[in-house]
């Protein structure tokens, strides 16, 4: 039995060619692994999270489940690509192996198996083999057909925007689509000038006359190997590099790998997550700034530009760090930590010096149940500090306003720029001042204070966003509230939602007192107001672009208020809209029995212009 | 509507302020039959909300009454509680549609929608609506009017001022890059009338740059510091709170000294600046008046120098603060200019 | 003071030298953030500012710094920004100042 032909070389030197670079690839990002991290792998490589490894890889790189969930038919057309070709590599595997009763015949071989045994009649069974086989290639020829239509015309993916690609993607591609075509037409050819062939092949095979097919059939042969070796030999350096490193990725996830501070996109950690980058563009449609700056800075870009080692200098900086890739990405690449490590090296000649800072204020007073911290841009929004002192005032709750007077930064905002290093002295003198008050519990006003205090401080206190207090002593019955037929949409504000997960005790404070919208964009995927402080360079322009794009799909269903729970989203969305925007806290003072009269006038005037218009 | 004579012209004037009553007494003197409308139930438009007028502090009464007494004639009517929200041409003819259905014919149509005062509550650190003490010029001009009382004891000894410059102008962040012209003279004139009521009184002006740039202008700046001792202090407030005596605690900057400053006040004047009152959207050969939204702009004209009253198509007229901040003496003479213009367009002399 | 005998001795003269060319640094700084342009030193983000009421923080001050090429001076006073924003939300001309401020402490005399 001949199991070896010429045209089988220009496959077999590609695939080895993408071993051999691979495993050296592979090899130096492994070496980038600090002592404590290749511990780990030792240690995890034999507990259960190697099978629940196993489990996710073939839930994610090769169903793409997750895909599947934001975007069924976009996730269909993965899962056809890559489980249909995981179907055809193991079953030509197993079909080889019942041809030739022997497990380790070449690689080729299997791959080719139909030119070999074109007729195959004569083996029991070999229809379930055929017919399971075809349906293999028919499913990636399905995912072909989607992913060239992506191309073509995108809505009917239901997406907006696909990424672009530079020559050696595209090199990639183009073969990548070449592959499947191809073989269905060898494996047809050679079924009309040998006979067999399962429902797909015997149907082409029929349109093709015999004597042509024999002359003919090698030239298919070698186009299809061509397609396959120029494609695998492309893979290592193109973004079908995350084909194998996804998965790899799933196992150091899985074995609790940490990544490395620092910005290091060829040695460990960071260089698995950077190369596990499908380029998808299921972070496109959702980022709030899509089409709405000069420069494309969305993640896709950002990866694919850290991989080449350019162009992320200028990205880095613009983005919002809304948290709406993070919440998509279906490899799960933490993008957040990587555009500050990003910037953390762009900075890095930045330095700061806040020995300034005012040591703690605190005399002797009598301990209160609640320090309340309003941050830097409460500042900005008195209304909203004066709406929750008398809320506090109201239910009995005694308290101190500890940044009355003069507030240190929390933090986060140095943070986002990259510089932990600052950001962690500004934070020890603020824990020191908060804990020197023996209050019970932390309640601040602004998501961004909030995020820092909970994720980074460590505080011995709760820290309690004012939404998760108020609706405290709500439920509490230390507030009462009448519900209103007021048409109310809720702003996410991106720190305190995707941020810190609390996405019901805001709309259950605004539930109480009105009629809360459904929004087409809400909780996990809301806009980001445009001004959130993650982003260093978007232009004011822009920010106001994605203002006005977020205030529309509040604002769709006519509500009488837009509330939001964030100063800084507050200030933002406030100045551009028409609709009358609000906190939450205001919300809940101003419908207090007392105030509610005066309330609806505000709200009736502000309908009257949103409607003259 | 009215009776049609075929030799008599019918002009729409919309905007009974300064500019819409100036345009109706001129061109009712030479003939043509106005049809003034105004949103509100009365004529005057913010004219009827000032006490004082820059630079000469003549009392905005006779202003007004002159200009109310110039519409007294048989050949102009007044529709009151109209607000036109639809203007459109055909064979010549103008049509008007209000809100409330009613249609009116004309032969031209001048725009005299002047302008709106910024909403001062978009800047919420000034503390407006919050704290009775603080106030905008437009609320200032009715305290001085008499319609409305001194946020603060007006009997209290020393008492101090605080004047904020440019709120909601030259503010890229409201929307309004511009500069709304007037509130520099507006606010050397109030400061003046505040120490005339309060001699003993201290006033502080917090401003951007002084834009001083009419006729008497820089004399009334330079008798404000010399004669009436007021301190002007470049900088900007960041916000006010209450002080421990319930008055006002402000912090600003002192840019020229590059230092920041704190004071206490007793009232806090913002100048509001102007936006829009109408932004015009065309849409199947209409022209509709909308409500200006975010960064709306006032009314372009065709050609700065040479087409100052006209808008896109003919007998279409534009005059007043609703192209752009001006001052009174500015729109009464700009109006007298369109008003020439619609006769030169009646008699053919303009296509 | 010793020095020359004629003319002026000007060791000590304050006078900023806007003869000489700008330095590369300070392009780069304006071509990263060009939103500097717009800067009319109005005083807003310094009337905001936490660290200017303890520091000699003013980053209208800084802006022109570095457009008058005076690169010393910058580091002294940017150091001290905490990067909160508070300026940047209420700027009126619309300044990324939070860049601008990470820019202008990278530079290296």
């Amino acid at each position: 039995m001949n199991q070896y032909h010429p045209f089988i070389l220009p496959f077999f030197i590609g695939f080895l060619a993408m071993l051999v670079i691979l495993f050296v690839r592979y090899a130096l990002w492994f070496r980038g692994f600090s002592k404590e991290n290749r511990k780990r792998i030792a240690v995890g490589l034999f507990t259960t999270q190697t099978l629940l490894a196993i489990k996710e890889v073939g839930a994610e790189a090769l169903l793409h489940l997750k895909i599947y969930r934001t975007n069924p038919v976009l996730g269909f057309m993965h899962m056809s690509l890559a489980f249909g070709w995981f179907l055809l590599i193991l079953g030509g595997k197993l079909e080889s192996w019942y041809f030739t009763g022997d497990f380790t015949n070449p690689v080729w071989y299997a791959i080719f198996l139909r030119y070999f045994e074109p007729d195959s009649t004569h083996l029991m069974y070999h229809g379930v083999f055929l017919f399971f086989m075809e349906l293999a290639l028919l499913m990636v020829l399905v995912g072909v057909a989607l992913a060239f239509t992506k191309r073509l015309k995108k809505s009917i993916l239901r997406i907006k925007n696909t990424t672009r690609h530079n020559f050696g993607n595209k090199m990639a591609l183009y073969a990548l689509w070449l592959i499947f075509p191809l073989r269905l037409l060898a494996e047809s050819v050679t079924t009309a000038a040998h006979g067999g062939g399962g429902f797909l092949t015997a149907s082409v095979g029929v349109l093709i006359p015999q004597s042509w097919a024999v002359e003919s059939e090698l030239y298919f042969w070698w186009a299809y190997s061509w397609s396959l070796g120029l494609f695998f030999l492309a893979l290592p350096f193109s973004r079908y590099l995350h084909i194998p490193t996804e998965m790899v990725l799933i196992f150091l996830r899985r074995w609790k790998i940490e990544p490395a501070s620092g910005f290091n996109p060829d040695k460990g950690l960071q260089a698995f997550e950077v190369h596990s980058c499908p380029g998808c563009g299921v972070c496109l449609d959702v980022c709030p700034a899509i089409n709405k700056t000069e420069i494309a800075f969305q993640s896709a870009y950002f990866v694919n530009q850290v991989r080449r080692g350019n162009g992320y200098e200028q990205t880095s900086g613009m983005c919002l760090n809304c948290g709406q890739c993070d919440e998509v990405c279906p490899v799960g690449i933490n993008l957040e930590n990587l555009r500050h490590q990003t910037r953390s090296k762009i900075f890095n000649q930045a330095s700061f010096n806040h020995s300034w800072m005012p040591g703690s204020m605190v005399f002797w007073r009598e301990t209160t149940e609640v320090v309340l911290f309003t941050g830097c841009m409460g500042r900005l929004n008195p209304q909203t500090t004066l709406a929750v002192k008398n809320l506090l005032n109201e239910a009995g709750v005694s308290f101190i306003h500890m940044d009355e007077e003069e507030s240190i930064c929390c933090g986060r905002p140095m943070m986002l720029a990259g510089a932990a290093e600052s950001a962690k002295k500004m934070m020890d003198r603020n824990r020191e001042n908060i804990l020197a008050y023996h209050s019970k519990v932390l309640v601040t006003t602004c998501p961004i204070c909030y995020k820092i205090f909970k994720d980074e401080y460590n505080l011995e206190i709760p820290v309690l966003h004012h939404s998760e207090y108020l609706w405290q002593l709500i439920d509490e019955g230390k507030i009462v509230r009448e519900k209103s037929a007021l048409q109310l949409a809720y702003h996410d504000p991106c720190d305190l939602g995707r941020g810190s997960s609390c996405y019901e005790p805001p709309r259950k404070v605004i539930d109480s007192v009105g009629q809360l919208q459904t929004l087409s964009r809400q909780r996990e995927k809301s806009l980001c107001c445009g001004n959130n402080l993650g982003s260093l360079s978007l232009s004011e322009n822009e920010r106001q672009n994605i203002t006005a794009n977020t205030l529309k799909v509040l604002t769709l269903d006519n509500p009488d208020v837009v509330v939001t729970a964030c100063p800084m989203c507050k200030k933002t969305l406030q100045r551009q809209s028409q609709v009358k925007v609000t906190d939450l806290a205001e919300l809940l003072w101003e419908t207090h029995p007392s105030n509610s009269l005066k309330f609806s006038k505000k709200i009736e005037k502000s309908r009257f212009l949103a409607e003259v218009k | 509507m009215s009776q049609k004579n075929n030799n008599i012209k019918q002009v729409a004037i919309i905007g009974a302020g300064p500019a819409g009553l100036q345009a109706a007494t001129v061109l009712s003197q030479n003939q043509v039959q106005v049809l003034l409308i105004d949103k509100q139930a009365k004529t005057g438009g913010h004219l009827e909300k000032w006490s004082h007028l820059f630079p000469d502090s003549r009392p905005s009464n006779e202003i007004l009454k002159v200009l109310q007494q110039g519409i007294q004639k048989e050949n102009i009517q007044f529709f009151k509680n109209k607000r036109v929200s639809k203007i459109s041409k055909s064979n010549g003819q103008w049509e008007l549609g209000t809100d409330d259905g009613l249609v009116i014919n004309s032969d031209a149509v001048v725009i005299a929608t002047g302008f709106n005062t910024f909403d001062a509550h978009q800047k919420e650190e000034y503390g407006y609506g919050i704290y009775p003490a603080v106030v905008t010029s437009e609320n200032l001009e009715s305290i001085f009017k008499g319609e409305t009382t001194w946020p603060f004891n007006s009997s209290g000894k020393d008492l101090r001022f605080g004047i904020v410059h440019c709120v909601g102008s030259r503010d890229a962040k409201c929307g309004n890059l511009y500069c709304s012209k007037v509130c520099c003279v507006t606010a050397v004139k109030q400061a003046i009338e505040l120490k005339k009521k309060f001699p003993g009184a201290t006033v502080y002006c917090f401003y951007m740059d002084m834009r001083m740039f009419g006729t008497g202008y820089e004399e009334l700046y330079q008798e404000a510091q010399t004669k009436y001792n007021i301190q002007f202090i470049r900088g900007r407030l960041s916000e006010a709170s209450p002080s421990q005596d319930n008055r006002l605690q402000v912090k600003a900057e002192d840019t020229l000294l590059g230092r920041p400053a704190k004071l206490t006040l007793d009232m806090l004047v913002l100048m509001v600046g102007m936006i829009p009152a109408v932004s015009l959207e065309m849409k199947n050969d209409a022209v509709y008046l909308n409500q200006p939204a975010y960064g709306s702009s006032f009314i372009t004209p065709d050609d700065v120098f040479l087409k100052m009253n006209h808008h896109q198509q003919a007998g279409l007229f534009i005059t007043g603060a609703c192209k752009g901040p001006a001052s009174i003496p500015e729109v009464l003479q700009d109006a007298k200019a369109t008003s020439i213009e619609v006769l030169n367009y009646f008699n053919n002399k303009i296509k | 003071m010793a020095g020359t005998k004629f003319g002026f001795f000007d060791a000590n003269v304050r006078s900023i030298n806007l003869d000489v060319e700008t330095p590369e640094t300070i392009e780069g700084v304006l071509h990263r953030e060009p939103s500097l342009l717009k800067c009319i030193g109005c005083g807003n983000c310094a009337a905001m500012c936490t660290a200017g009421h303890f520091t000699d923080l003013r980053f209208y001050r800084l802006n022109l710094y570095l457009k008058r090429g005076l690169v010393n001076e910058i580091r002294k006073e940017a150091q001290n920004c905490m990067l909160c924003g508070k300026c940047q939300l209420t700027c009126p001309r619309g300044v990324n100042i939070r860049h601008a401020i990470l820019l202008m402490s990278s530079i290296r005399p």
